[in-house]
């Protein structure tokens, strides 16, 4: 974060208003865009508007280098009164993330909806879009429990129509897109039942109260269960196995615009709110150790393995790249499980490391997708001859995701199996190395049939995607490089959350 | 920036350079193999040239990004990786000289994708070579793995494929699930993993640790084909044969053993080496290694074959020496790193010639193959006897002082299967040159299937090795003088 | 409370829990889709009174319209698009969803155990920020009932992201289902001689005076139950009413479907723009103390609105009015574009689907 700590990127009375802009904007912008005339008209308004909303968390990234912690009462009352947004370094890093990703996305979908939204959808698609990015970035930045429960429902309910939307492509997106509700309303009503025994136990709704007055309420049947609920209900979000069954299908049935957007930031944004619950408003003790030990790290396990073995036995890429996803939030948070600065450092790491490749992965395939119907790995078959420059960015977050050196993926695997050793736990150690040649299996055959087949697609040729396509394809992929070789940047923001969370630096 | 800087960034620049070359001017193919030459001839002489500094004892130096702390991308020169930079390049030339030959002569087709990666796979070599910690070894040594996966699967067909898998599965679940942990527990015992005379571990850690970190990383670098990770060499050999010969007697296997000599010296320090339990137990395996392999080449009649379960024999050899609790074993490993190198060299481009010429690949097939080709069998029984390790070839001297070593630090075990293997040496390895020299009178030989019999270029190059072979007996005082450094710095650390 | 009056009470309150027990049994039993259907509006109804028993009336008025009313108009407009005979029974399928929901059950009853006693003054709800919201309103709101001050001033965030989950589901309807032919639609029923004329007189009766209470209930939200989420939900039953006896087309003619998404998109606009103004005049967002910039609250006279000491009130009563018109047409608007979304497909023949 010390990199953001001289940047004064926005006039000061738009920086003193920036942490709400970040939300306010996309909100704004997505009444904009579905006001728009047309698909173009409204796919300008998004790409506006994601760059306000990203030049707003810059201008935040650096308030927070410099002041630490930002409160900003919404409506002018103090909380607990009101809702406040809080950002620590965390949520100022999960910002960025989420309104970088938001901007690329934004980017990518002028050509990319092309070939899988009808032309009169696009107004309303872009509208959801902004939706789904306001609600993530309302949920990084929201200091109130229940504030976080709508913003999770905005996000929920604009991915659940942006995921439908993807049955212009396949149909399965419609059975998808409905598992995904029912799971995703699941998960939102265990979560609001938490949020509500933990009011009825603290009669407060602001998270530094709640853990305040947790802190001196002992052992309460009411606040176990409530924690209970809201981690379960958080867990159905963020495909915490085995809680993960809505998300191959919806990944795999979404448009790619929607697949990336996803995949990079959904889950994350819940893994997000897990991290603050579990560290910032559970009450110090045995509940939290017994939680992080005994349940969190034996399920992130399972997921990295039998998730990754699913992906090895998928035979469509779509869904062997979100079985895949499910066991990278496994690696984050088999990280977050070890509690110490290092291993949080690490999750968070690996989190940001995650969201740019499979960004890249699943634009790459939507950039395959402009011209080709391709479906199952066979299907990819000699596609780096046809369109070698998709394939290269392909290669690139394939690489990343693998964790081959010189890449983030790599450096997040090496600080995970660091922090790991730290903590004396071999076992997860195992775990990684099993996890990560796993994971070298089910991309090394992807990327074996695409540079190294031939082509066996008949008549159908793939073509190179347009270039407003792959510019934010090779900003994502060349992301994934750059970080590989200097991770100053995104170490520093992941050292800087871990502190924010567990108090010592690294 | 400083001349040792430049000489490090031209060495990893050539390779790169030639790679990019060849895959622009692929369609033409002279000019494709000339500037291949030129680059090999080029990185050769800045090789050399590197190699007299540190001779000199000059280490140039040079950091090119730190990724993470304690995570640096540096490169820093010292005798042992000199002297397999040298090796390695002029090894390349020669192989070039083969694969030109070969590659018209048997008309295999995607030619620039073999020399593009091929170029990589020095790239990667170099980087081995020259690297300052374990993690730039690792970087440059999977590098290493993925450049030469397309050479292996050159053929394309279902059994390279299948081989290739092998391959790669054995090499990269290996770096993944052992070596990657090792190197990351150096890193977190060690804070960095800097390569450092005399050991960088000692003191720093609890026996145990310690010893779990030496399985993984010897067992990590399955690049030395160490029984049980060999599995992949013979499977390598579907590859066309200069593939075989460069990267599978030379540059891979040997980045294998070379990483376990680094380690042995420079992770480990040979004092930490003596007190670990675990060395002794790879010594045991080594040993093993070193006859079951001897024997598994004896009933192979493939010659590729026979002659990779002899390299993984005598790649035991080297990971022995660096076991040894004794200095001088590193500078015999080191030294029988390059007589081996030389001697299967001109051995696999022997096959490879006969097969160019003949189309024979099994050695009941080359009864009598001497009548035609009797030079190229000469410098077989030539680079035969220097495996052997008889005189006068380099191979004797390199031999003599493991044995000596093992003997020298009680390893009667290790001595023992060194000259049982010696010995069995004897048996797969002569009666080839010699049915095919010796011939009876009834044996015709097989016949030129290629018109114009063995390419010149092929016999050029064996001749060129063979000869290395002769000229190494004589040159050896030198290069155990130069890895001095390596056993000198040992033993006075071992004086109290 | 007298003795007589907590006895009732409490007998009314195992009453109706038995009766939502007993409903819960009916619709996991029923295998009609109909009846289910049905049996959730009762279910809705029946909590909503429970929810008077327990004093929460604006709660149980939200229930009563939301749930017991717009949710059921949708859900059975939903079956018409599907084909909603019996389910097959399979056990098999139930055995997960039955241990999970026993699960939660169990953890639910655990958890109760651990709360403080209902309607206990010293209870942390009753107590902490809920007390002060209590004594504070009169002071920094000035409106007299506490829960609007709560929903729409001091927790005004949250019911502007409320506002916007119902946009989005707007949203999500319309991209499903919102767009194709409509071109099948059936055309109005005959001006005379059909056999709905009552049914046609009577709605012409109810429509003006549906939409005449919904802004009674809309703007009585300042005094007691009431407010624009269930001001917008009665709003949007005039025009479904009048869809279900003119036609869909009429409807569709006075009331186009892209002018109600606007409306919709406007009232989250609405909201939202009473944020960004009170930004502008140098407040937070949302602080409807600014409202208006200094030199228009400069010239408010003291005790136009509630206390004189706190002129501010103007702008916190402005505030709350705009946002919850705001709240009105997206809720309204978002309803009627559900309904457009399922009745349009209705007419579409079976199987027509894309």
């Amino acid at each position: 974060m010390i990199l953001f700590e001289a940047l004064y990127v926005a006039p000061p009375a738009l920086t003193a208003q920036a942490p709400i802009l970040v939300i306010a904007g996309p909100l704004i912008g997505a009444c904009a865009a579905a006001l728009s005339p047309g698909g173009r008209t409204a796919w300008m308004v998004s790409v506006l508007t994601a760059a306000f909303a990203l030049w707003m968390a810059v201008a935040v990234a650096g308030e927070v280098a410099r002041e630490g912690v930002i409160d900003y009462a919404l409506g002018g009352f103090a909380p607990p009164m009101g809702i406040a947004l809080r950002i620590d370094a965390l949520g100022a890093t999960m910002a960025l993330l989420v309104a970088s990703i938001g901007v690329m996305g934004a980017l990518y979908s002028g050509h990319a909806l092309e070939s899988e939204v009808k032309a009169e959808k696009r107004t309303l698609f872009q509208s959801g879009y902004l939706l789904c990015l306001a609600g993530f970035l309302g949920l990084v930045f929201t200091g109130d429990a229940f504030n976080a429960f709508v913003f999770l429902e905005v996000s929920s309910i604009g991915t659940y129509a942006l995921v439908a939307v993807g049955e212009a492509r396949d149909r399965r997106a419609l059975p998808a897109a409905f598992s995904y509700l029912i799971f995703g309303t699941v998960g939102a009503t265990l979560y609001v039942l938490g949020v509500g025994f933990l009011y009825a136990a603290t009669g407060t709704l602001n998270m530094v109260d709640m853990a305040m007055r947790l802190a001196t309420l002992g052992d309460n049947s009411a606040v176990q269960a409530g924690l209970a609920f809201v981690v379960a209900g958080l867990g159905v979000k963020a495909a915490m196995f085995p809680l993960h069954g809505w998300l191959p299908g919806a990944y795999a049935g979404a448009p790619s615009l929607v697949s990336m957007f996803l995949a990079a930031t959904a889950t994350k944004a819940a893994i997000y709110l897990i991290i603050r619950f579990v560290f910032d408003v559970f009450p110090e003790g045995e509940f939290g150790e017994v939680f992080l030990s005994w349940i969190l790290a034996p399920l992130a396990a399972a997921a990295v393995i039998i998730c990754s073995v699913q992906a090895i036995f998928e035979n469509e890429v779509r869904r062997i790249l979100a079985f895949s996803s499910v066991a990278q939030v496994g690696f984050i948070l088999l990280g977050v499980s070890l509690a110490t600065p290092a291993g949080l450092s690490a999750g968070m790491f690996y989190l940001v490391a995650h969201a740019l490749m499979k960004g890249a992965l699943f634009m790459a395939v939507g950039a395959f997708a402009v011209s080709v119907r391709a479906r199952t790995v066979e299907d990819f078959s000699g596609i780096a001859r046809e369109a070698p420059w998709s394939a290269a960015a392909f290669g690139v977050g394939a690489a990343s995701l693998a964790g081959v050196p010189l890449t983030m993926g790599f450096l997040a695997k090496w600080s995970l199996v660091s922090a790991a050793l730290q903590a004396g736990e071999i076992w997860i150690v195992a775990v990684l190395a099993i996890g990560s040649l796993l994971t070298l299996i089910y991309v090394g055959r992807m990327l074996e049939v695409m540079f190294f087949r031939a082509p066996v697609r008949g008549a159908e040729r793939a073509r190179e995607a347009p270039v407003g396509v792959l510019a934010p394809l090779f900003v994502l992929a060349g992301l994934s490089l750059w970080f590989g070789v200097d991770a100053t940047l995104p170490a520093s923001m992941a050292n800087a959350s871990a502190s924010a969370l567990v108090g010592a630096a690294p | 920036m400083s001349s040792g800087e430049l000489l490090i960034l031209l060495t990893l620049a050539l390779p790169l350079f030639s790679a990019a070359v060849s895959y622009a001017v692929g369609r033409m193919p002279d000019v494709r193999e000339t500037l291949t030459l030129v680059a090999c001839i080029g990185l050769c002489i800045i090789t050399i040239a590197m190699f007299m500094r540190v001779g000199a004892g000059d280490a140039p130096e040079l950091v090119i990004a730190q990724p993470m702390s304690g995570l640096e991308i540096a490169f820093r020169l010292e005798p042992l990786g000199a002297l397999f930079a040298v090796m390695a390049s002029v090894l390349w030339a020669v192989n070039s000289l083969f694969s030109i030959g070969y590659m018209r002569g048997a008309r295999e087709a995607n030619q620039t994708r073999f020399y593009v990666c091929f170029a990589l796979a020095m790239f990667g070599v170099m980087g081995v070579a020259m690297a300052a910690n374990l993690f730039t070894l690792f970087i440059f040594y999977e590098a290493l793995t993925l450049a030469t996966y397309p050479l292996v699967t050159h053929k394309g067909d279902a059994a390279a494929r299948r081989a290739g898998r092998i391959y790669l599965a054995t090499l990269v679940g290996a770096s993944v699930v052992l070596f990657l942990p090792g190197i990351i527990g150096v890193a977190s015992v060690a804070g960095s993993t800097t390569f450092t005379p005399g050991g960088l571990l000692p003191g720093t850690t609890s026996v145990v640790i310690e010893n779990v970190l030496l399985l993984l990383l010897v067992f990590g670098a399955a690049k030395a084909a160490l029984i049980p990770l060999h599995g992949w060499l013979p499977a390598a050999m579907v590859a066309p044969a200069p593939v075989s010969a460069l990267l599978h007697a030379v540059a891979v296997v040997k980045a294998g053993v070379f990483t376990i000599l680094k380690i042995s010296a420079y992770i480990f320090g040979p004092e930490l080496i003596t007190a670990l339990p675990a060395a002794t137990w790879i010594l045991w395996l080594a040993a093993a290694t070193i006859v079951i392999a001897s024997l598994v080449a004896l009933t192979k009649d493939d010659l590729k074959a026979r002659l990779a379960w002899s390299t993984v024999g005598q790649l035991a050899y080297i990971t022995s020496a660096a076991m040894l609790p004794f200095a001088s074993g590193l500078v015999a490993g080191g030294l029988h790193m390059v007589m081996h190198a030389v001697a299967k060299i001109t051995l696999f481009i022997c096959a490879g010639a006969i097969y160019v010429a003949t189309g024979a690949a099994k050695v009941s097939e080359m009864g009598g193959a001497g009548r035609r080709m009797p030079i190229l069998l000469t410098f077989f029984f030539i680079a035969s006897l220097s495996v052997i390790g008889l005189p006068p070839m380099g191979g004797m001297w390199s031999k003599f002082l493991l044995v000596d070593a093992s003997f020298g630090s009680g390893e009667w075990l290790t001595a023992a299967a060194m000259i049982v293997s010696s010995l069995l040496s004897v048996a797969y390895l002569l009666p080839v040159a010699f049915n095919a020299l010796f011939a009876p009178a009834g044996v015709k030989g097989p016949e030129f299937t290629r018109p114009g019999g063995v390419p010149g270029a092929a016999l050029t190059a064996a001749g060129v090795t063979a000869i290395g072979c002769l000229a190494l007996f004589v040159a050896a005082e030198f290069i155990a003088d130069y890895l001095e450094p390596l056993g000198a710095f040992t033993l006075m650390e071992a004086a109290p | 409370m007298s003795e007589i009056a907590l006895q009732v009470n409490f007998g009314l309150n195992i009453a109706l829990l038995l009766m939502l027990v007993a409903i819960g049994l009916a619709i996991a039993r029923t295998r009609s889709l109909l009846a289910a259907i049905l049996l959730m509006g009762v279910y809705s109804l029946a909590s909503a009174v429970w929810l008077i028993v327990m004093d929460a009336a604006d709660v149980a008025f939200t229930e009563a319209v939301v749930g017991a009313g717009i949710s059921t108009v949708v859900l059975l407009g939903a079956i018409l698009l599907v084909r909603a005979g019996p389910v097959r029974h399979n056990w098999r399928m139930t055995i997960v969803p039955a241990v999970l929901v026993l699960g939660v059950g169990g953890l639910l009853v655990y958890a109760v155990t651990g709360l403080p006693e209902f309607g206990d003054p010293a209870s942390p709800t009753n107590a902490h920020v809920g007390r002060r919201y209590l004594i504070q309103t009169p002071d920094e709101i000035g409106v007299p009932n506490v829960v609007t001050a709560v929903l729409a001033s001091y927790r005004g965030f949250d019911t502007l992201g409320e506002t916007v989950v119902v946009f989005a589901a707007g949203i999500g309807v319309a991209l499903m289902l919102g767009f194709g032919p409509r071109s099948n639609l059936p055309p109005a029923p005959a001006a005379t001689g059909d056999h709905h004329v009552v049914l046609r007189v009577t709605a012409k009766l109810l429509i003006p005076l549906i939409a005449l209470f919904a802004f009674y209930v809309q703007f009585h939200g300042d005094l007691g139950a009431g407010g624009g989420f269930q001001a917008g939900v009665i709003l949007a039953v005039a025009p479904i009413l009048h869809a279900l006896v003119f036609g869909l087309r009429g409807t569709i003619a006075a009331l186009p479907v892209r002018a109600v998404r606007s409306i919709a998109t406007m009232g989250v606009l609405l909201y939202s723009g009473v944020g960004v103004v009170c930004m502008i005049n140098g407040g937070g967002f949302l602080d409807y103390d600014y409202l208006f910039p200094p030199s228009v609250e400069a010239m408010i006279p003291p005790g136009l609105m509630g206390d004189p000491d706190h002129a501010h009130h103007w702008g916190q009563h402005f505030g709350i009015f705009f946002i919850e018109l705001g709240v009105l047409l997206t809720v309204a608007a978002t309803m009627v574009t559900i309904f457009y979304g399922f009745a349009g497909r209705a007419a579409e023949e079976p199987g027509a689907s894309t």
